[in-house]
């Protein structure tokens, strides 16, 4: 009951409501862009918003995290480039529609069924969210260092990379972050003598880099590619009895969503292509074939994509591990604003889960005003040439990276960070298991070191204390199960298990 | 496209080795860092693990480079022209073009003020990234954007937020 009174006060002011919308609008406009992403305009944000007061900040974010989950589909519905990698099965039979003259249905209905999917996430997270916290409340200093790791690994493992170029970018990402005077020593750690690294490097100059000035210098290498191919539309209407017709699998879509979404290192492409092949499985018939303009084929992605939003704050609330990219960069804008996202957070400010959980709710609820309006100014905005915009994205991560300190230093760190993120990027060295150990590191050293100290600094009393505890355990399978699942063990029980099955099955011909 | 798969290897291995390079600098520091306090439970031992990590992950990146090219690899007489389409590869002109004018532009806001850098900056980029469809129109239009786009960020971000602008 109290965290519906403190969803209530994002609707209760109305300039939180304007901030939200604001966020929505830029947010749809920045996913629909190809090229421009949500994690590049969070990052962007977050070096604006440090100075406001966190309800306005945490708005704003998450208005711009909900408008980039949808903003994606436009453009692969009308130009065959999905906008943000999670509207990439969105283009399979939006822009077939789009060139049957459907455009204008299209995108109605992935206005919608996004809303929808979006909405259901909301209400899952309200129910799940206090019972992980109060789980992870009993949390002992060696639990949250096993929880790190165990977040670090996910990333790292899911992500889809290569497994040693993940995890190196995770060690990476956590040495950068012990850059600077040790925290309970005061000894220098890398800093080779420059009194500007004695105060460690900012993750904020580190996202900045490797999220917004890589992604323009990746731009700026493909510039001559993109072929634009435009489409007519007609206005847009929603259609009600559509919605009815198709919402099973609407549901069945946005919980795979939510729970693929609560998953750390996943996201909405992973979820919305999950969705889209559910989805054809499940179709026994449709009226129009998958991959020709099969309405089914934009219900699944689109819920399963906006669902993942809010399922990402999950792990991130309770536990301090984020959902996807776009919630470890909200992570860090909590840190800036003196909150600690994870297991304490529901007992120092436990209005801040239902302050989020509302944002959401209204987020998804002005994306259905925002999404059948503007579609005009929309194509328009999505046809202006990357040679025009990445300069001025640069401009904005120059500005916000010198906003913070003041600091030229901190200007040519970021750049430094976007050519390693352009290099990393285009060889398969993944970004955000660095982003997430930098932020991370602080929580990981700290309880390491604590829990150390708790066992004597014996690491045989620290290994027989992870199996003293229940919790401890569960993190420790996990992290174990993680690490085997990039092994090639579970492919050989899986073929051992076939053969088995296949075996039994020609001896029952028999 | 295909040359810069017939490339591929030699720019893994040249980025691999930039990473080796980091990650002995990491082991080299984190052994003196460890050399203050000799314990498990020192300020060296975090780094110390994940430079050991880090130099383990970096061997398994160099194993996982393909050891074979694509069979229509395009078989080079000259390693010295190897490398130079790798290099060109790597960094296109683009990019090496975008990288120059934005070092520019921070050296020269150390000169100028923000307005008048950002606006030379903005056309530099925007015409250098446009070169290939400059026409009369897009001159305009790149000229009123570095125009429009400064003023918008000198009254939203400086003014009304009170951002700090270099």
């Amino acid at each position: 009951m109290e965290m519906l009174s403190n969803a209530a006060i994002m609707f209760q002011q109305p300039a939180l409501i304007l901030y939200v919308a604001a966020g929505v609008w830029i947010g749809m406009y920045v996913g629909a862009i190809p090229g421009l992403t949500g994690t590049m305009a969070a990052s962007l944000l977050i070096s604006f918003t440090y100075s406001w007061d966190i309800l306005p900040a945490l708005a704003v974010m998450i208005g711009v995290h909900v408008g980039c989950a949808y903003g994606g589909s436009r453009a692969a519905i009308l130009i065959n480039i999905p906008g943000a990698p999670c509207a990439i099965a969105t283009a399979f039979d939006g822009y077939p529609l789009a060139k049957k003259g459907m455009a204008a249905k299209a995108i109605s209905v992935t206005v919608i069924q996004s809303v929808i999917g979006g909405l259901i996430a909301c209400v899952i997270m309200l129910l799940a969210t206090p019972a992980i916290s109060t789980m992870a409340l009993k949390f002992a200093s060696r639990d949250y260092f096993l929880m790190a790791t165990l977040g670090l690994m996910l990333v790292a493992t899911l992500g889809g990379a290569s497994f040693s170029k993940s995890v190196f970018s995770a060690a990476l990402g956590l040495l950068i972050g012990c850059v600077g005077m040790d925290p309970t020593l005061g000894i220098k750690r890398f800093t080779f003598g420059n009194t500007y690294l004695m105060s460690g490097i900012g993750f904020v100059v580190a996202m900045i880099g490797l999220f917004g000035f890589a992604e323009a210098l990746m731009q700026a290498k493909d510039i001559d590619v993109t072929a634009v191919v435009k489409q007519k539309i007609d206005k847009l209407k929603p259609d009600f009895k559509e919605v009815k017709r198709y919402f099973p699998l609407t549901l069945q879509s946005s919980l795979l969503g939510a729970v693929i979404g609560a998953l750390p290192g996943t996201g909405g492409d992973i979820a919305a292509l999950f969705a889209y092949d559910f989805a054809k499985r499940r179709t026994k018939n449709p009226e129009v074939p998958f991959g020709e303009g099969a309405i089914e084929g934009l219900v699944a992605p689109e819920a399963a994509n906006n669902a993942t939003v809010p399922a990402a704050y999950i792990p991130m609330l309770t536990l301090g591990i984020p959902g996807d990219g776009y919630a470890a960069i909200i992570i860090g804008a909590m840190y800036i604003h003196g909150l600690n996202p994870g297991p304490t957070l529901m007992a120092t400010n436990p209005e801040i889960v239902g302050i989020c959980a509302g944002g959401l709710v209204l987020a998804n609820i002005l994306l259905l005003l925002a999404g059948y309006t503007g579609i005009k100014t929309f194509a328009k905005i999505v046809e202006i040439p990357k040679s025009i915009l990445m300069p001025i994205i640069m401009v904005l991560c120059i500005i916000g990276s010198f906003a913070l300190n003041r600091s030229m230093v901190d200007v040519a760190l970021m750049v430094g960070f976007g050519v390693m993120g352009y290099l990393m990027r285009r060889h398969d060295f993944p970004v955000g298991p660095m982003i997430l150990g930098i932020i991370l590191c602080e929580l990981f050293e700290w309880n390491l070191r604590r829990a150390l100290s708790l066992s004597h600094s014996n690491i045989g009393e620290f290994v027989a204390g992870i199996f003293s505890s229940p919790i401890s355990i569960i993190l420790f399978l996990a992290l174990v199960l993680s690490l085997l699942a990039k092994t090639p063990l579970p492919h050989r029980i899986r073929s051992v298990l076939a053969g088995k099955s296949s075996k039994g099955a020609r001896a029952n011909e028999q | 496209m295909k040359r810069e798969r017939d490339t591929y290897r030699i720019r893994e291995y040249a980025v691999i080795l930039l990473f080796v390079v980091i990650t002995v600098i990491c082991l080299a520091e984190s052994w003196r860092i460890l050399q203050t306090q000799l314990e498990v439970n020192s300020p060296g031992t975090l780094p110390m693990v994940l430079s050991v990590v880090m130099a383990v992950c970096i061997i398994g990146a160099f194993v996982g480079v393909p050891k074979r090219l694509p069979e229509n690899a395009e078989q080079y007489e000259s390693k010295r022209r190897l490398a130079a389409d790798a290099v060109r590869e790597e960094f296109p002109i683009n990019v090496v073009g975008t990288i120059a004018v934005t070092v520019l532009y921070l050296f020269s806001l150390k000169f100028f003020l923000y307005v008048p850098a950002t606006i030379v900056y903005l056309l530099l980029n925007m015409l250098f990234l446009s070169r290939k469809q400059l026409g009369k129109k897009r001159l305009l239009t790149i000229a009123a954007v570095a125009v429009i786009v400064t003023a918008f960020v000198y009254v939203v971000f400086g003014i009304l937020f009170q951002v700090t602008l270099p």
